[in-house]
């Protein structure tokens, strides 16, 4: 029961390293280290993966503490995952097996709108201009991590299940 | 197979189903939470710094292993050409045995002088350590969250320095963490003077370099002399090295001395108007 608890708050303990991670300064021999998404990339995977057991309650707490630690923004990331949780959840009801392909292009669609949109209201709201080169460069290691924590994340949710069960 | 009862398929068919509430409640506090980031409100304002500062041991923690690879990687850098370095120190060191005795003098002279004009000593400057908590390199035009804040004294426009130069100033503060504008930001505007050809500047934010403003003939300054900070506008501590001047053939700008990734240690000039009015 014990082992069971804690393997169910690995994702949550793994989603704030991952922030901590985004945040922390990183820099290589006196070199900025170009960073990916790394929790949106893991959001994505662990909500696509068990939309059903996600709450929205936990997708809004993390989602403002991202936002807390990002910029002037507060809430567009939690407001962001949580239309996907919905639209996810929706589509699992209907579809028994989506293939991995489908699943990539959404990831890359959301993550497109979700920089998007937020470099644009930082950009009109707040007269915040963006670094654009950076901005490219994790979005496409992001896009190219994707399958990597997306299979992590489902070999996880399996082995969980086997235990469960 | 087991069917759900009649009562539970009623509930969750529902709009009250529990689900659709709380994602309802939650969409609800996401949306007031922009809504009220997008009006600035300060409680939205107090709050970011307070998670910012709770976060702290996180975020050092996350640090520790890029630290632990950036310091392999330099030491190794280092080992590799250690007789070139070597050679380099040497002559730094006795370049510099020759300065300090100049300054040595300088500093007598300095005295001398100040009593004969009766000048009395005005501490209006203090100096402070921080360490860099959050680098937001991709949003922000490159701002930095520092782990000092309003408790510590610091106030809006304070200057924040490394070992090598002018790093960028206050813009925002928090109760024990504040928000550091680059000089790298387009937003940022710095009032210089060239060391050499004494010729007064204003260098912006461009990336990783400054762009020269409101200077009419560029080509008068010298390639690699230093530019410092002045005074001007009364904002600034003046003295501080912002970076060399780089002539090419169509341009020129300045290229600054001191990076973020120098070190996750800076220092804050925390300038006391007050003091100095009272003078």
């Amino acid at each position: 029961m014990i082992s069971t608890f804690f393997l169910r708050i690995i994702p949550y303990f793994l989603l704030i390293l991952f922030i901590f991670f985004e945040f922390a300064p990183a820099y290589f021999s006196e070199k900025e280290i170009i960073k990916p998404y790394f929790t949106f990339m893991f959001l994505y995977a662990l909500i696509n993966n068990d939309s059903e057991k996600f709450r929205p309650l936990w997708i809004l707490l993390i989602g403002l503490f991202y936002d807390f630690l990002d910029g002037e923004v507060v809430g567009i990331t939690s407001l962001f995952f949580l239309i996907t949780l919905h639209l996810l959840k929706r589509k699992h009801s209907t579809i028994i097996l989506i293939d991995f392909r489908i699943i990539w292009i959404n990831f890359i669609l959301i993550l497109l709108s979700y920089i998007s949109v937020n470099k644009l209201v930082q950009f009109i709201f707040f007269d915040v201009s963006f670094e654009f080169k950076r901005v490219v460069l994790s979005f496409f290691i992001s896009i190219i991590l994707f399958p990597l924590f997306n299979s992590i994340v489902r070999k996880f949710n399996n082995r969980l299940g086997y235990m469960n069960e | 197979m087991a069917f759900q009862s009649s009562f539970s398929r009623g509930i969750n068919s529902g709009p009250l189903n529990r689900y659709i509430l709380e994602l309802t409640i939650c969409i609800t506090v996401s949306l007031s939470f922009v809504l009220m980031s997008l009006s600035k409100s300060t409680t939205v304002s107090n709050m970011k710094y307070f998670i910012v500062t709770v976060s702290k041991p996180g975020l050092v923690f996350a640090n520790k292993p890029f630290k632990l690879v950036s310091d392999f990687i330099q030491y190794f850098e280092k080992m590799s050409n250690y007789k070139i370095l070597n050679k380099s120190l040497e002559n730094e060191n006795n370049f510099l045995k020759k300065e300090f005795n100049k300054v040595n003098l300088l500093e007598v002279e300095n005295f001398r002088l100040k009593n004969l004009l009766k000048l009395q000593e005005v501490d209006y400057v203090q100096k402070l350590s921080a360490r860099i908590i959050i680098d937001g390199y991709r949003n922000d035009n490159n701002s930095i969250y520092i782990d000092i804040g309003k408790k510590n004294g610091l106030k809006i426009n304070d200057l924040v320095f490394n070992e090598n130069g002018l790093l960028g100033r206050v813009s925002q503060v928090g109760r024990y963490s504040s928000k550091v504008l680059t000089i790298f930001s387009s937003n940022s505007v710095l009032p210089g003077i060239a060391v050499n050809t004494k010729q007064s500047v204003f260098a912006r934010g461009d990336g990783d370099r400054l762009v020269l403003k409101h200077l009419e003939n560029k080509f008068k300054l010298e390639h690699n002399e230093l530019v410092i900070s002045t005074d001007a506008a009364g904002f600034f501590k003046e003295g501080i090295i912002i970076g060399k001047v780089v002539k090419t053939l169509n341009d020129v700008y300045i290229h600054p001395i001191a990076k973020k990734s120098d070190s996750i240690f800076v220092n804050v000039l925390i300038f006391d108007f007050k003091k100095l009015n009272l003078d």
